[in-house]
């Protein structure tokens, strides 16, 4: 009976011999690249707990993790590094030569559709512009070093639409919310996707709604009156109290929700001013031309500005082409710890959405974590889509490194070992085979006849000598 | 994954008890597919007018399954189901979206007495509240663990956990093993029965019964891709009818082309029929110029339609519902086609 293929998860690929040379050659740049920064190497689990995710005021820094339940913990698989890295910070106090402390990774993540490599660096503890346009320039350097010539870096600031919601006193889950839904409002179809889920989120959304009897019940009254009145008209309702909740917890959300400002009548407003940041793209020129008009209409302030300005005067100090820069205040990230600058790369082989790298300032995230507040900046390559652009502009030759010295010994398997051990401890890669069909640089033969002699048959190009071990090595080892 | 089986007959796994297993004999034998069973007991049958298939009774809940294995290659089960079960087959293919019965909606309820609880921005609030207050997540019972958790993700609400359950889900919050329940619902009245209510806002998914198919077995097959077609045809034919009234009725007239001008002239265009009416010569004794007209017309729309005739000198006036409108081409067939090309 034949049995069922195993087939590889969805999402998940192999990686060949062929391409992972190719992947180590390219990792490797990345990593000389940030090391020259000061950047140290790190490794860090893949399973972390889902708790890592899961923002404080509901909802996750990313949704469609694997997560999973391992003895009684709710587990994932790390959808990035980043928040570990913070993590492993706040853990094991990782600042021996005081702040910032400067690292780099690289490993798997896994988001719910698809298993990749990132490659990456974290500043904590760095605090300023200076801090993140480094971050910037060391991406720029990267890219430099691998050669890739059509690469797009586009920078934006969370501060602006953050500052914005804080002044409409919009509460957090909402805020996060739109933050993490900025870019659906540049195009209709995104925009109608958005108000569906508020409505989903929000009945009271788009809804003509007339002030609150209830608030207006309950304004007049404190908290235990209020209270009282609530568990009265419950009772007078003959509504049966069935299920995990009290009466007086019931009664409790109530009023806090009551209470509460209903900011739902926030949303349009909020809506129109990212529809309109939306439009804030394309050269530095063309943006700093219109940008301070935009911020005057929403009284705005100009820190985000002014941060914007000085990273891009960093920048040319960096030597980086200022042509190659754009502005998009439209921007939204996977992730929602991003508090101020924040980039991504972009490449022709990837089409409009996806980008190669990405990154920015996250200066609340280890606070979150437990630890205290330590302003941070970092950026991330995804390997796999890096890879998809290199190969576009041919910069990279995929080589394989298979074993230089073939050793053949079909009737004397243990001189065959012997000479190959000799010629592996002289640092010489060697396949060890009864007989097979050549296709190494160096064909080495034995048989007992060689043995006896203490020698091998050395082939190259077809010509083949007889030589002592000690003489072969010497000639392999030749440039 | 698939192994040979010894006969190749098309297999069709249908629901085999409850609404959804009387509805779908029924839009079968309507479809001219009546399915030939020996007794009740019995779970293979035959459908007499298409001998190369073979009709496998199954639990709703399985179908999804068979049709992933590749036990079957057709499956007929609520879309609820296949939404929920076929996450991560990209080989499931539904081929018939729209069967027209077993309409539900998946929905999350919470307990009458939650009074505090209208919206999902009041469910994500309340799941911080219990993870903060009494330590634990807020737990739903369900049987669509998936679709429940990408919904819930999608508005927001972290921190609950999922309990699987069989049987009556709505007793769970009754009985203390869960805070609150996502299931289906076609007209909320088991809901209410256990005092429980819907959360505000549209449902997490909108179902009726669906076929689908298993696509890496029907590509291998040719045969079956016909069959399919067959049956794909036959339904939608069916279902296409179910939506229009054929009238035919005897005019007088001049001639058969001012008759029909006058016909087209209707003010409501709706009534002259799908692609205008079709005039016939009558030979008749008692007089000349009979002709009869027949249109087929939208089935809300018959009655008004036999007026309109009528105003024109209409009498004798049948009145048919169709049982098969088959077009140029079936939409399903064609669809199916593009699903195993993709």
């Amino acid at each position: 009976m034949q049995f069922p293929k195993v087939e590889r998860v969805l999402g998940a690929h192999d990686v060949s011999p062929r391409e992972y040379a190719y992947c180590k050659q390219v990792t490797e740049k990345l990593q000389q690249c940030f090391q020259s920064f000061g950047y140290q190497p790190i490794e860090l689990p893949i399973v972390v707990q889902e708790e890592l995710y899961l923002l404080k005021s509901g909802g996750e820094v990313i949704a469609k993790m694997q997560e999973f339940v391992h003895q009684n913990s709710h587990l994932c698989l790390r959808p990035e590094i980043t928040a570990s890295v913070a993590r492993a910070y706040v853990d094991n106090q990782l600042n021996p030569v005081g702040l910032p402390a400067r690292f780099q990774y690289s490993g798997a993540v896994f988001k719910s559709d698809r298993q990749f490599t990132q490659v990456g660096i974290e500043a904590i503890g760095a605090v300023g512009t200076l801090a993140d346009a480094e971050v910037i320039a060391a991406t720029y350097r990267c890219l430099e070093n691998l050669a890739v010539a059509n690469f797009r870096l586009t920078l934006s600031h969370m501060g602006i639409l953050t500052q914005f919601l804080e002044k409409l006193g919009i509460e957090d889950r909402l805020r996060n919310l739109l933050l993490s839904n900025l870019a659906e409002m540049r195009s209709t179809a995104g925009q109608d996707r958005l108000r569906q889920l508020l409505s989903e989120m929000y009945p009271n959304f788009g809804q003509k709604q007339q002030e609150s009897q209830l608030v207006k019940l309950f304004a007049g009254q404190d908290s235990d009156q209020a209270k009282a009145t609530i568990l009265e008209l419950l009772d007078s309702l003959n509504i049966e109290l069935t299920g995990n909740r009290s009466e007086d917890e019931i009664a409790d959300r109530l009023l806090t929700k009551i209470k509460r400002r209903d900011c739902t009548k926030e949303i349009d407003k909020a809506l129109d001013f990212m529809a309109d940041l939306c439009q804030m793209q394309g050269s530095t020129q063309t943006v700093f031309g219109q940008i301070q008009t935009f911020l005057d209409k929403y009284q705005c302030d100009n820190q985000a500005l002014q941060e914007l300005q000085e990273i891009l005067q960093l920048l040319q100090v960096y030597g980086v082409d200022e042509s190659k820069i754009s502005i998009d205040l439209g921007m939204d990230k996977d992730f929602q710890y991003y508090t101020g600058i924040v980039f991504e790369v972009g490449h022709p082989a990837l089409g409009g959405e996806q980008t190669f790298c990405g990154g920015g300032r996250y200066d609340n995230l280890v606070t979150n974590l437990g630890g205290s507040p330590t302003p941070a900046t970092g950026c991330s390559f995804d390997l796999d889509l890096l890879l998809l652009a290199l190969k576009q502009e041919n910069k990279f030759v995929p080589q394989e490194s298979p074993a230089a010295v073939l050793v053949l010994c079909n009737d004397n398997l243990a001189y065959g070992i012997q000479v190959a051990t000799l010629l592996r401890q002289a640092g010489i890669a060697v396949e060890l085979n009864l007989d097979t069909e050549p296709n190494h640089p160096w064909i080495i033969r034995v048989s007992t006849t060689e043995q006896q002699s203490q020698t091998l048959r050395l082939q190259r190009d077809g010509r083949e000598q007889s030589l002592s071990i000690a003489a072969a090595i010497t000639q392999i080892q030749q440039p | 994954m698939n192994l040979k089986r010894a006969d190749d007959k098309l297999r069709i796994a249908i629901p085999s008890k409850g609404a959804l297993e009387k509805s779908t004999s029924e839009l079968l034998a309507a479809a001219g597919l009546k399915i030939s069973r020996p007794n009740d007991r019995q779970y293979i049958a035959k459908i007499p007018s298409l001998p190369e298939v073979e009709v496998i009774f199954q639990r709703a809940s399985d179908i999804v399954t068979k049709v992933q294995e590749g036990s079957v290659d057709l499956g007929i089960t609520g879309y609820d189901l296949v939404a929920e079960e076929s996450i991560g087959y990209d080989h499931i293919i539904n081929v018939y979206p729209e069967l027209g019965f077993g309409r539900c909606e998946l929905v999350l309820a919470v307990p009458e007495s939650w009074i505090d609880v209208v919206s999902m921005a009041d469910l994500a609030d309340l799941a911080i509240d219990f993870h903060q207050q009494k330590n634990r997540n807020l737990r739903i019972v369900t049987k669509y663990p998936q679709l429940t958790k990408n919904w819930l993700q999608k508005h927001q609400v972290t921190r609950c956990s999922l309990v699987d359950a069989n049987g009556a889900l709505e007793a769970a919050p009754k009985m203390g093993y869960a805070d609150m329940i996502a299931d289906v619902s076609s007209t909320g009245t088991t809901l209410r029965e256990n005092r429980l209510r819907q959360i505000t806002g549209a449902p997490m998914l909108k179902s009726q019964a669906c076929m689908i198919a298993n696509k890496n077995l029907l590509k291998a097959d040719p045969r079956k891709q016909e069959i399919t077609k067959v049956i794909l045809d036959s339904i939608e034919a069916h279902l296409e009818a179910k939506r229009f009234t054929s009238i035919t009725a005897n005019i007088q007239g001049d001639s058969a082309d001012s008759l029909g001008e006058k016909l087209l002239a209707s003010h409501i265009s709706e009534l002259v029929g799908m692609r205008g009416p079709t005039v016939a010569k009558v030979y008749s004794n008692q007089g000349t110029n009979w002709y009869a007209v027949t249109i087929v017309v939208n089935q809300s729309q018959w009655r008004e339609a036999v007026s309109h005739l009528r105003n024109l000198g209409g009498n004798d006036i049948t009145v048919f519902t169709p049982n098969y409108i088959f077009g140029a081409e079936s939409r399903h067939s064609k669809d199916l086609m593009d699903l195993l090309n993709h």
